[in-house]
């Protein structure tokens, strides 16, 4: 990927603790981190939840990806309730349905194989429509 | 009174010891206490309004565990008109344990991590004894 300094994207996964799923979320932010580490910002729940100013401005100043684990929504939600502008938005099942991947029998405590399979088919998703706002942004400069 | 304890980690990303403080959870959940005894806080849920967190913070004794002064659940939790009972911070649990987080990986810990283990265990005891107090602490 090109030398972004400015202009980044920001990713939100909901990072929770109750489901197999949301532990799917937090390791996929972890590759797409990995993967994209000039052109993503990381913004955690948690610090939103919490109020934290340096979390919200990251969150306002960039694109933002949410991730959402489980039915309720919740990465959307909390874009939603802090005035968050959305501009992508990714939902593990329907990435789980499109390559029919399944997580059945994982421990949302460690994942094995499967459910990093299912991570990285998540973190690819991201990474996809990362690299398309990125260019979009490029293209709008020249 | 409360007979169960709810476990309202801050969830952060970006530290290491914001993962030891989920982990530590998981293992004081489903092994130290067990299910029995707690519900595992999602803050994510809470703040979007799940039923099931809101019952939790409103039925249980809270136990919040923070990986930052910034305390992010303790945060939440009073958004949520709720209360926080006792909390736990993760670096001084390290720091109490001798044990530097410093080049530790953030993606992952086990549950067998000394350093998981020792906030596991802070949250376990700190959790027993408002049980056995009846949140008097």
């Amino acid at each position: 990927m090109s030398e972004t300094l400015e202009f980044k994207v920001a990713v939100l996964g909901c990072s929770g603790i109750g489901r197999l799923v949301s532990t799917v979320v937090r390791q996929a932010v972890y590759m797409i981190a990995q993967d994209r580490p000039k052109e993503v910002e990381i913004v955690g729940a948690g610090p939103l939840t919490g109020n934290v100013p340096d979390a919200l401005d990251r969150a306002r100043k960039y694109p933002l990806i949410v991730i959402d684990g489980c039915r309720p929504k919740c990465a959307t939600a909390i874009a939603q309730g802090k005035d968050l502008e959305i501009a992508a938005a990714i939902w593990v099942a329907e990435v789980a349905a499109k390559h029919k991947l399944s997580i059945a029998g994982d421990k949302r405590t460690e994942l094995s194989d499967k459910g990093m399979a299912l991570a990285r088919a998540v973190a690819d998703e991201a990474i996809a429509k990362i690299d398309l706002i990125v260019a979009e942004e490029a293209m709008s400069t020249l | 009174m409360p007979d169960k304890i709810c476990l309202q980690p801050c969830l952060g990303i970006e530290s290491v010891e914001s993962t030891i403080g989920r982990q530590a959870c998981y293992l004081a959940h489903e092994q130290l206490l067990g299910p029995a005894k707690s519900d595992l806080g999602c803050a994510p849920a809470l703040y979007a309004d799940v039923q099931e967190d809101i019952d939790f913070i409103r039925n249980d004794y809270v136990v919040a565990v923070e990986s930052c002064d910034k305390r992010c659940a303790n945060v939440l939790v009073a958004e949520k008109d709720g209360a926080v009972h006792a909390t736990v911070m993760v670096e001084e649990v390290l720091a109490k344990a001798g044990i530097d987080a410093k080049g530790l990986p953030r993606e992952h810990l086990p549950l067998d991590h000394p350093a998981v283990k020792a906030v596991a265990e802070e949250i376990a005891r700190v959790s027993e004894e408002l049980l056995s107090k009846g949140g008097a602490n």
